[in-house]
């Protein structure tokens, strides 16, 4: 059984002009040790499928349809407090802004000793505040602040970027959940951190066997840290499968397109492949294939009906051309 | 090309400072100086008329201050930096030579202005500079602007709130080229806009630059865009260039310690869950940079003269390098 299991998870937002549907049937496991990446431009609805399987959706927002499944339990319509006692301790969560996560009022030290002692299962004694701070100054050990025993008295802002949001993979990582739902962990950060980051993560959740869903728009980033990619385009999925056949042979003609436009740094082309017109708008979706007016290889059934996801070599991809029927 | 042909743009040992000091009450009282902050120390380089330059580097390496610098927003301490053999200061004084320089800014969001329409917006400039004066001829140009960035003149009736982050740095570049411009400087164009859209603009800009001859001044953090675009470039640190040169020398074969960090650094599509050697470090305050070479703290190759003396660039391989260790051979 994987540890996560999304099932045509449908979220809309009820707004005077309609209801406006920003994420459409997606589907989606993810099992413990395993990285899953999550990829798309601005609005294709990658931070919002976090944001619903954390249940952290913003009002009007709401879940219209589908389930979530997180060890074997529904967890899409749990009451607030159930929400919140499995966010921390089972479900970690890291955004990209570490400023904003971190409480600017509390040493680093505080903030984490703090979520230990919220978090540890009822089984657990209760953590000795001098235990706690022993564990806090191990992790910010673990996770590469230098001179950690001194470092734990210091506030957020006394801190570089790169060693916030190091104390922030510390916070989500301490409670040991199960789950880590990463948004944008790195996009705040200098190609130097980036490369630290990553690598803290990879290893961190290696060692904890956490699964991860990793949402990003880089694809380097995924391409380096995912076991498999879910390619998001319009609130849908519109590919799925192992990273290294999504990279090398994309299935599905956004990907592709998606995957042209990004420049090498190996050599330098003349043009770059780019994608015409830009993404639709949650109020003026096109019927049938929601990349249909922008697709290369559109034919006559793309403009009628949508394509399910449809097995494409190593990977699933929700495009007509797959369809052998 | 003409060998005699003058540079578009030069900079000559070019500094410039800011001064972050606490207010004077607060200084007298917990008794500290005056601090400064050398955002960019003596930064030499040439950019050949239509050609890109391109300078990368991390934040706080002073590469915005450069472009900032170099349309004459500021005013440089040291230094000198001549536009078309003249000296800039001149040359900004002369409204027929300042019609030749803009910039693109990186927040397509943040640079229009949101009460106005597209067409007032980008025939400011041509009014401003006195490019065409009757209402009809106006419109004529800021309609041939249009198509040239892929817009229609019934975008113009619009304002900037209605199109996307792309369409707005289409308005930025046809309101830059409003005052028929030969030099742009770009500061992180394509930052704030997503990959497929990113292409579309890096495409739109080597177009207009092949059809108008234009130069370009590129800034960026992101190695792979500046790969596509420059001919040539500088990678710095802490506002020194530390390399410069020919963007194919540099990407083929790069020579000094950070360029390396850097390009290592980055996540590529080519290497799939590749397993990385992490780098130690991190960038230093700017405000207390390291004595001798800034990027010692953090470079495999360090030694005791790193750690004291400035290094001065040396050529090698067509390439200028500011580096002990490449100048001594023991970069391997």
């Amino acid at each position: 059984m994987p540890l996560l299991e999304v099932d045509d998870l449908t979220v809309e937002f009820p707004t005077r002009r309609g209801v406006l549907r920003a994420l459409d049937r997606i589907a989606l496991t993810i099992d413990s040790g395993e990285v899953l990446g999550v990829v798309g431009e601005s609005g294709a609805g990658k931070s919002l499928t976090g944001a619903a399987i954390m249940g952290l959706l913003e009002p009007p927002g709401r879940i219209a349809g589908g389930e979530i499944r997180f060890e074997g339990q529904r967890i899409d319509h749990l009451p607030p407090d159930r929400m919140r006692r499995l966010r921390g301790r089972r479900i970690g969560m890291i955004f990209q802004d570490p400023l904003t996560t971190l409480n600017p009022l509390y040493t680093i030290g505080r903030q984490l000793t703090e979520t230990m002692q919220t978090h540890m299962r009822p089984s657990d004694m209760r953590l000795s505040d001098a235990a706690a701070r022993r564990q806090a100054i191990a992790w910010l050990d673990q996770v590469g602040i230098p001179a950690a025993a001194q470092r734990i008295d210091a506030y957020p802002h006394e801190l570089s970027g790169g060693q916030r949001q190091r104390v922030v993979i510390a916070l989500a990582l301490c409670a040991e959940p199960a789950l880590l739902i990463a948004d944008e962990p790195t996009t705040a950060l200098d190609v130097s951190i980036q490369a630290h980051i990553i690598t803290l993560l990879k290893r961190m959740t290696r060692e904890h066997n956490t699964a991860v869903m990793l949402v990003t728009h880089d694809m380097g980033v995924i391409a380096e840290t995912a076991d498999r990619v879910a390619v998001m385009y319009a609130g849908r999925i519109a590919e799925i499968g192992p990273v290294r056949a999504v990279i090398r042979a994309p299935a599905h003609p956004y990907t592709a397109g998606l995957m042209a436009s990004i420049p090498s740094l190996e050599h330098r082309a003349e043009r770059l492949r780019q994608i015409d017109g830009a993404m639709p708008r949650l109020d003026a979706m096109p019927a049938g294939c929601r990349f249909h007016p922008r697709c290369p290889r559109v034919f006559d059934r793309c403009t009628t009906g949508q394509p399910e996801l449809l097995p494409a070599g190593a990977t699933q991809a929700a495009c007509w051309l797959h369809a052998h029927d | 090309m003409r060998m005699t042909e003058p540079p578009m743009l030069e900079t000559i040992a070019v500094s410039y400072g800011f001064d972050v000091s606490k207010p004077i009450l607060q200084r007298l009282v917990s008794r500290q100086r005056r601090q400064h902050l050398r955002a960019v120390d003596e930064v030499s380089f040439s950019i050949r008329r239509g050609s890109t330059f391109a300078l990368v580097g991390e934040s706080g390496c002073g590469k915005s201050t450069i472009a900032r610098l170099a349309v004459g927003l500021y005013k440089p301490d040291g230094g000198r930096i001549v536009f078309e053999g003249q000296a800039l200061s001149s040359a900004r004084a002369q409204p027929a030579m300042r019609r030749r320089m803009n910039m693109i800014f990186q927040d397509p969001y943040a640079s229009l202005n949101p009460r106005w329409r597209v067409r007032d917006i980008i025939a400011e400039p041509i009014r401003a500079f006195r490019l065409a004066t009757r209402p009809g001829e106006v419109q004529t140009r800021v309609g041939s602007l249009l198509a040239q960035v892929g817009l229609t003149m019934r975008d113009g009736a619009k304002f900037p709130h209605e199109f996307s982050g792309g369409q707005r740095q289409r308005i930025s570049i046809a309101r830059a080229l409003a005052s028929e411009p030969d030099f742009l400087v770009c500061d992180e164009p394509t930052s704030a806009l997503d990959v497929s859209v990113q292409a579309q603009i890096l495409n739109l800009m080597r177009d207009l630059q092949r059809r108008l001859g234009l130069t370009y001044l590129f800034i960026s953090h992101n190695l792979a865009v500046v790969r596509h675009m420059a001919d040539t470039l500088g990678i710095m640190y802490l506002g020194r260039i530390v390399e410069q040169g020919s963007a194919e020398a540099i990407f083929r074969s790069p020579r000094h310690p950070y360029t390396r960090l850097l390009l290592d650094a980055i996540p590529d599509l080519e290497q799939i869950g590749r397993a990385r050697i992490p780098v130690g470090g991190e960038l230093p305050s700017p405000l207390f940079p390291p004595p001798g070479c800034p990027f010692h703290p953090r470079c495999p190759l360090a030694n005791a003269r790193c750690r004291t003396e400035k290094p001065g660039h040396v050529t090698a391989g067509g390439v200028s390098v500011a580096c002990h260790a490449v100048a001594e051979g023991r970069d391997g």
